[in-house]
């Protein structure tokens, strides 16, 4: 299918002032709101958002963005990000965005989905939201010929993952920021929920990539049999851009349920928030691993060389504090 | 660059198709590498030159009889030359179909001209030597195209009038003794990129120890215009095949104009190791303006060539000007889709992708190799092309599959990774992901386009999640 695009205007990327709750909370509010998320209702220094889905607006989920008070860091409080269905049966734990004096966030939003980010540092990365959804799970489609539940229709689905949770004081945790496995998350497709928090190998939440079919290991670098294939073009080192397909499943194997938006991802190591023009548009590196050097050669790899994802950038909108409206600079900000 | 929108590398005409090991059910006839010159014609490949079938023979010229003065009553005085018929001929040539040529030699001074086919020895042994030469191509139907003398020893070399398959697996007897073998043909592919392939298919002798076993012998040449036509050293491999009349061997073949692939359906690599079963000569697709390598190009072959139970194949790479790679293990890797991260990752039983309503992802066959000719490391390993009219399936099947249809075509299943029946019982490595490679072919179906099972795959592209077949 290539790139699942939202509607451009609704394409936002939001610098926000997160030196306090208050300023983080309000600098979120506006630039959801301009992302086409609706205030479902308030609550306690914060609200829930409904999000709907450009694809089908029967999908709907809602995001709750509110401060409880709590404070992980010393120092530093932070304000917790609750993903659930409309319905609101289904709740993620409290994925948990930082603040303090001096701090800034980074919000790539879309009518129906958030990625958050610290600039150039891990952390603070809260995501998830309605993914782009396979079209042949929109009506019901039973197949004679089909070997399983071909019948099956998606009602209903969305992820989430953060690197940090409160709820259960679990921090470090790989995350789309960071690798193809999300390691703290929560999913609904249906009625099927599933809320973890893992180390990684055993996640049930994460973005498809091309590799060795045979035996492979996600942290590679520990083990000769692990090495990854590098999949970049003989000679030019020209990387491959695949579709950020999302898989997840109450149990293994996961299974394919959409896409992410505004999104694609490459088979190249670049820092966080590296520029990229590609289809004619302005990206930005989301995610950045770790690079490694292989035993006993010269070779450096990374997890990044396997997969970086970028985000569509439409040029940073800088939300100040108490201001009436956000600054748009007349072209995109890389001052990092 | 484009995402991972999946779209077929297509070159037409798309063949399939299976030729046996008849070689030894026809006379003076190879039936299997004429069924293969026409498999790959059908699949877009045309005859370059044909190859001239061989062998040497060696003889002790100073061992050879002479004649003797003729008796003082003449021919009266010499003895019957129907005897001679009865002795042990100078030359037995047995073609394949049973036919056998024998020439008698005889000693004119002691007998008669004999009623059969005969040479009269000379005066000299160099003299025998030099009559014995035209009638033994002559028995032969070859002709003779060196001789070699090491002091008395001379090796003399035959060869076939006409280039092809015909005279091969001709044996020789008598004075001296040598099988005829390496006739065939060689047929180049389409001009991709500036290059081309030759490929030559001759019959050898095959396994080393054991001539009674003969061989498909293949050789792969890359070409950068007509004038290199010989300049770049083969790339030598082999089928073996079974003579034995009880289980003639089958083999499935598909061909397209840059590619080509053998296997014996219903079987892995490894059913009559360590003889090679399985092969594919391909000269992939790169993106248009690449300019990465101007040619790649790879030989899919070893005792086991791995191609039908993996998708890391052994085998040789070649770039651009340079040699051929190093044989290793899984030089040659077909990437597929992976969502289990870990030897660990749970269940230990591969897992196959799937949508949510079952759909199987389709993605783009890329191969991988190493540029660098020595290196043994994976990590070495780039993406060097696309495989022509190829996909990844992200399940794997058993060798007794052959057909599917699945996006409005018709399928042949080439290779699956790590399939077992039973994964309970098998030892099979873990941490592996079911993932399988298909070739679309469009001529030479059987009149059935499903498998054994008679279902058909459904598939999505792993970007268009296209909908299922009506």
């Amino acid at each position: 299918m290539g790139i699942a695009y939202s509607p451009p205007d609704r394409v936002v990327h939001a610098d926000i002032d997160a030196g306090s709750s208050h300023c983080l909370r309000q600098g979120l509010h506006r630039a959801v709101q301009l992302a086409g998320w609706t205030v479902d209702r308030a609550v306690t220094d914060g609200y829930v958002y409904l999000l709907t889905s450009p694809q089908d607006a029967g999908f709907q989920c809602k995001v709750q963005i509110h401060d409880t008070g709590r404070s992980v860091f010393p120092g530093d409080g932070v304000i917790e990000v609750i993903f659930m269905d409309a319905e609101e049966e289904h709740l993620s734990s409290g994925y948990v965005i930082r603040y303090g004096p001096g701090r800034r966030l980074r919000a790539h939003l879309t009518p129906c989905q958030i990625f958050t980010y610290t600039a150039g540092v891990q952390g603070n990365a809260v995501m998830g939201g309605i993914p782009f959804i396979d079209p042949n799970t929109l009506e019901s489609t039973i197949d004679g010929c089909a070997d399983e539940d071909s019948g099956i229709k998606t009602t209903r689905a969305w992820w989430s993952s953060g690197d940090l949770s409160t709820a259960d004081y679990f921090w470090g945790v790989p995350s789309f920021r960071t690798h193809w496995l999300a390691g703290c998350s929560a999913t609904l497709h249906n009625n099927a929920f599933v809320s973890e928090v893992s180390d990684g190998d055993e996640t049930r939440l994460r973005i498809t990539i091309p590799q060795r079919p045979s035996q492979f290991q996600a942290s590679y670098g520990n083990n000769n049999i692990a090495y990854p294939l590098i999949l970049r073009w003989t000679g030019t080192e020209e990387p491959l851009c695949f579709d950020p397909l999302l898989a997840w499943n109450t149990s293994h194997p996961v299974k394919i349920r959409g896409q992410i938006w505004e999104a694609f991802w490459r088979t190249k190591y670049v820092p966080w928030e590296t520029p990229l023009t590609f289809d004619d548009l302005a990206w930005f590196s989301y995610s950045c691993g770790d690079q490694q050097f292989a035993f006993g050669s010269p070779h450096i790899y990374s997890t990044g060389d396997l997969f970086t994802l970028y985000l569509r950038d439409p040029g940073l909108t800088i939300f100040k504090c108490d201001e009436e409206e956000p600054e748009v600079p007349a072209e995109s900000n890389y001052a990092y | 660059m484009p995402t991972s929108d999946f779209s077929l590398a297509e070159a037409a005409p798309s063949y399939t198709g299976t030729f046996g090991n008849e070689r030894t059910t026809s006379a003076r006839s190879s039936h299997t590498l004429k069924s293969w010159r026409s498999a790959m014609q059908a699949g877009g490949w045309t005859e370059y030159f044909g190859v001239y079938a061989a062998a040497s023979v060696t003889l002790n010229v100073a061992h050879l009889p002479v004649r003797t003065p003729d008796p003082a009553g003449g021919e009266a005085d010499k003895l019957p030359g129907a005897v001679i018929c009865t002795q042990q001929p100078a030359i037995v040539v047995t073609f394949p179909g049973g036919e056998v040529h024998k020439v008698w030699g005889y000693d004119p001074g002691q007998y008669r001209e004999p009623p059969c086919a005969s040479f009269p020895y000379g005066w000299t042994t160099e003299e025998t030597f030099e009559i014995f030469k035209p009638v033994l191509a002559g028995a032969a139907g070859m002709g003779i195209s060196s001789v070699v003398r090491t002091g008395d020893v001379a090796d003399i070399r035959l060869v076939s009038i006409f280039p092809g398959a015909d005279d091969n697996g001709i044996t020789i007897g008598g004075w001296t003794g040598g099988t005829v073998w390496h006739g065939g043909y060689n047929l180049r592919s389409g001009t991709y990129r500036g290059h081309f392939l030759s490929v030559s298919a001759a019959e050898g002798p095959g396994r080393p120890g054991i001539p009674s076993h003969s061989a498909m012998e293949l050789q792969a040449r890359v070409h950068q215009g007509e004038e290199d036509l010989f300049g770049r050293t083969p790339q030598r491999f082999s089928l073996w095949m079974d003579p034995a009349q009880s289980s003639p061997f089958r083999w499935r073949i598909c061909v397209c104009p840059y590619q080509f692939a053998i296997w014996m359906d219903g079987y892995g690599d490894g059913y009559q190791m360590p003889s090679p079963q399985a092969t594919m000569v391909s000269m992939p697709w790169a993106p248009e303006g690449f300019t990465g390598h101007a040619c790649f190009a790879f030989v899919i072959t070893s005792f086991i060539a791995n191609i039908r139970q993996s998708l890391a194949w052994h085998g040789f790479s070649w770039f651009d000007g340079g040699p051929w790679s190093r044989q290793t293990f899984q030089s040659i890797i077909v990437p597929a889709l992976r969502t289990r991260a870990d030897r660990v990752t749970p269940p230990a039983v591969p897992d196959r992708i799937t949508t949510t309503q079952g759909l199987l992802i389709t993605d783009n066959a890329y191969v991988t190799a190493r540029r660098d000719p020595d290196s043994l490391a994976v990590i070495d390993n780039r993406v060097a092309g696309k495989l022509w009219n190829c996909c990844t399936v992200s399940d794997n099947y058993p060798p007794s599959t052959v057909y599917s249809t699945m996006s409005g075509g018709t399928w042949v299943h080439v290779s699956s990774e790590n399939w077992h029946p039973d994964y309970a019982a098998a030892p099979f490595m873990r941490g592996v992901q079911k993932a399988s490679v298909w070739w679309r072919v469009d001529s030479g179906l059987p009149d059935s386009g499903h498998d054994a099972s008679g279902t058909a795959l459904r598939a999505a592209d792993s970007g268009d999640l296209i909908p299922p077949e009506a």
